[in-house]
């Protein structure tokens, strides 16, 4: 069942009625022009269409439903250039070397030993039974059989007004809607854990979809070609 | 009328968000469009919505293409209308019954301005909900009969009799506003 | 952790992981970079693309690239001239890691190369490492240059302690304990001089009596002379 509405009929007995006795709207002035009233389409912004996809990608992200890397956000308003982030989102939390903490081998073995049964295609897989994804998800990011197995790599930012975060750096093709943070409403922190290849990593964390945001307890490296910067991290096992 | 390419909906029914956004901005302006002359109030409409497209996000991978797109989604959009619809009903009883003013204040809708849009508003709002459905469906959105005999769960002739029913309240009520 | 969080970054790891897996994820890319580059840049870019593959220079990063640079709104023209300069280094790096070099490695030699490390330094490294993966040296050597520590310091400890068997795990607590020694406030070629020879103490102890010495072991790399700044900083206590 794809809906809980009601169906019920609870108006007038209904009589049958055959389609020569139908009214034509085009025959009659007054119902063409209602039509015609009716008919104008409301104007739609792009910011309602992020905000229906952005749910939706939430939705996804809780559920682990496969595929819905594939979204790559459009800013909805003006794009604010690459800059250090405000205090307030520095992060509190105790953490190794950035704000970025590798986890050797707790989670990352775990979740990629056991992400190994079959599961169909397009099947919503709910957070505790992650365990059935596809064997495709089993590809590490930017890792290949010649370099050492990735590590699960947590990637965290204080940012209490933000609407919604996300990660972004060659790991994942630089797309926004590849691996949206999941914030913690019981402390405020957004968070994603994402298996890293070893070595250094270039990144970004994207805050309502439009401003590139720095992580502020992770070096920064300047990128003179294209102008910007990024923060780093390097992976690896400790 | 407009209707997503099947390229699209199967890349959305395989999870890509990419191309379910491009299925919401298809369509997100008849959605609105059918929320709004459903629901009176704006924002119930936009909520509506926003709920038809979370369930059609989740019941994607269910999606059959035998049926059409429009249909479905459709389908979908008047349950959460009809949902809807029933929770005001029961929330304004207490508020609004005795206080006709505030009927009127809330059914105003900001966007129609004009008396002629004014009036259409209050004499759909006056159809009962069924034949208010079944008129929006087939001559604003297109659906056939058969395809809004799968969205109300009722017969094709019954259908057929809800619409005629609203023309010809809308044409009773609304003839003589045309003709000022 | 608290058992929602993890479930939830555990739920994260699975979109994550799936994120540039298969042929998906290229078409998905390729489609962005389509839509985010006017017409002339994407033909010029794909061009680029298509010479690189042509002599089995890995693509990807070239598209990472260039989608990095569409999300910072870069001007297509300076996209391109990214892009190529990236082929370009991808290219010396092939030649300088060997043709078996993984994407992953190429990658991080090309970014080496972009901060300035010599192609020599490259070939040495490869060399000290013939079967294990350089991703990490190379990034270690990266990140230390872009910590302001000289391209011939940092070269010369990532060679010194490869030569004696450092593990990408010890590197890499290396690089984080240079890095909090320049937070503190220290010189960072005197940071990296001191981690040096205090990890080169542990890796002896560990290797026992293997003949090494630790002068010779701090010797310069053929690519990066003037390794006697070495010797000057008194051992840590």
């Amino acid at each position: 069942m794809i809906d809980d509405g009601n169906t019920r009929d609870e108006f007038a007995p209904e009589d049958d009625m055959s389609t020569d006795e139908m009214p034509d709207v085009r025959e009659d002035e007054t119902l063409r022009d209602v039509v015609a009233a009716l008919g104008t389409l409301p104007a739609v912004s792009e910011a309602d269409v992020q905000r229906i996809v952005g749910l939706a990608a939430a939705e996804a992200a809780q559920s682990g439903r496969r595929g819905a890397h594939r979204w790559s956000a459009q800013p909805a308003g003006e794009v604010v250039p690459l800059r250090a982030p405000k205090p307030r989102w520095f992060t509190s939390i105790p953490l190794a070397a950035a704000a970025t903490l590798v986890f050797a081998a707790g989670i990352g073995g775990f979740v990629i030993r056991d992400l190994t049964d079959d599961a169909p295609a397009g099947a919503r897989v709910a957070p505790d039974v992650a365990v059935q994804a596809g064997p495709a998800e089993l590809t590490p990011v930017a890792a290949d059989a010649r370099d050492e197995a990735p590590i699960a790599t947590q990637f965290v930012l204080e940012a209490p007004e933000a609407a919604r975060v996300s990660l972004v750096g060659a790991f994942n093709g630089w797309d926004a809607g590849a691996t949206p943070l999941v914030r913690d409403p019981a402390t405020g922190l957004w968070s994603v854990t994402l298996p890293l290849a070893p070595g250094r990593h270039v990144y970004a964390f994207l805050v309502n979809d439009s401003v590139l945001t720095l992580d502020p307890r992770a070096p920064e490296t300047q990128d003179p070609e294209l102008g910007t910067s990024g923060s780093v991290i390097l992976v690896g096992t400790p | 009328m407009i209707s997503v390419d099947p390229a699209t909906l199967a890349q959305a029914k395989a999870g890509d968000l990419e191309a379910f956004a491009a299925i919401v901005r298809l369509y997100q302006p008849r959605c609105l469009r059918f929320a709004r002359s459903m629901l009176r109030n704006p924002q119930d409409a936009e909520e509506a919505v926003q709920d038809a497209w979370m369930r059609v996000y989740r019941a994607l991978p269910r999606y059959e293409d035998q049926e059409r797109f429009d249909s479905w989604l459709f389908r979908i959009l008047a349950n959460r209308c009809r949902t809807r619809s029933i929770r005001m009903v029961r929330d304004q009883r207490t508020m609004v019954h005795d206080h006709p003013a505030m009927d009127i204040a809330e059914t105003a809708h900001p966007a129609e301005q004009d008396a002629w849009r004014e009036e259409i508003r209050h004499a759909l709002d006056e159809l009962p909900e069924a034949q208010r459905e079944a008129f929006l469906l087939h001559h604003v959105e297109g659906l056939a009969y058969e395809e809004i005999a799968a969205v109300s769960g009722v017969g094709v002739s019954a259908l057929k009799m809800r619409v005629k029913r609203a023309c010809d309240h809308l044409r009773g009520r609304l003839q003589e506003v045309a003709r000022d | 952790m608290r058992p929602g969080l993890l479930l939830a970054t555990a739920a994260a790891i699975v979109v994550a992981a799936a994120g540039e897996a298969g042929a998906q994820g290229a078409s998905s890319a390729d489609a962005r970079l389509r839509q985010a580059l006017d017409a002339p840049t994407y033909q010029a870019v794909s061009l680029v693309f298509d010479s690189a593959r042509a002599r089995g220079i890995p693509v990807r990063p070239l598209v990472n690239r260039a989608l990095q640079a569409t999300l910072h709104r870069t001007p297509g023209p300076r996209v391109h001239e990214a892009v190529v300069k990236l082929a370009g280094r991808l290219d010396v790096a092939k030649g300088a890691l060997g043709p078996g070099s993984s994407e992953a490695e190429l990658s991080a030699g090309a970014n080496a190369l972009a901060i300035g490390v010599p192609r020599a330094t490259l070939v040495e490294i490869r060399a000290l490492s013939p079967r294990q993966p350089v991703t990490v040296p190379l990034g270690v050597l990266t990140e230390l240059v872009a910590r302001e520590v000289t391209i011939n310091r940092a070269s010369q400890m990532v060679v010194a302690l490869l030569r004696n068997g450092v593990t990408p795990a010890q590197l890499l607590s290396l690089s984080d304990d240079v890095s909090h020694d320049v937070n503190a406030g220290i010189e960072p070629g005197a940071a990296v001089d001191i981690r040096t020879r205090g990890a080169l103490g542990t890796l002896q102890q560990g290797l026992g009596d293997n003949g090494l010495d630790t002068d010779a072991r701090l010797k310069a790399p053929a690519s990066a002379p003037g390794a006697g700044a070495a010797t000057k900083v008194p051992r840590k206590p």
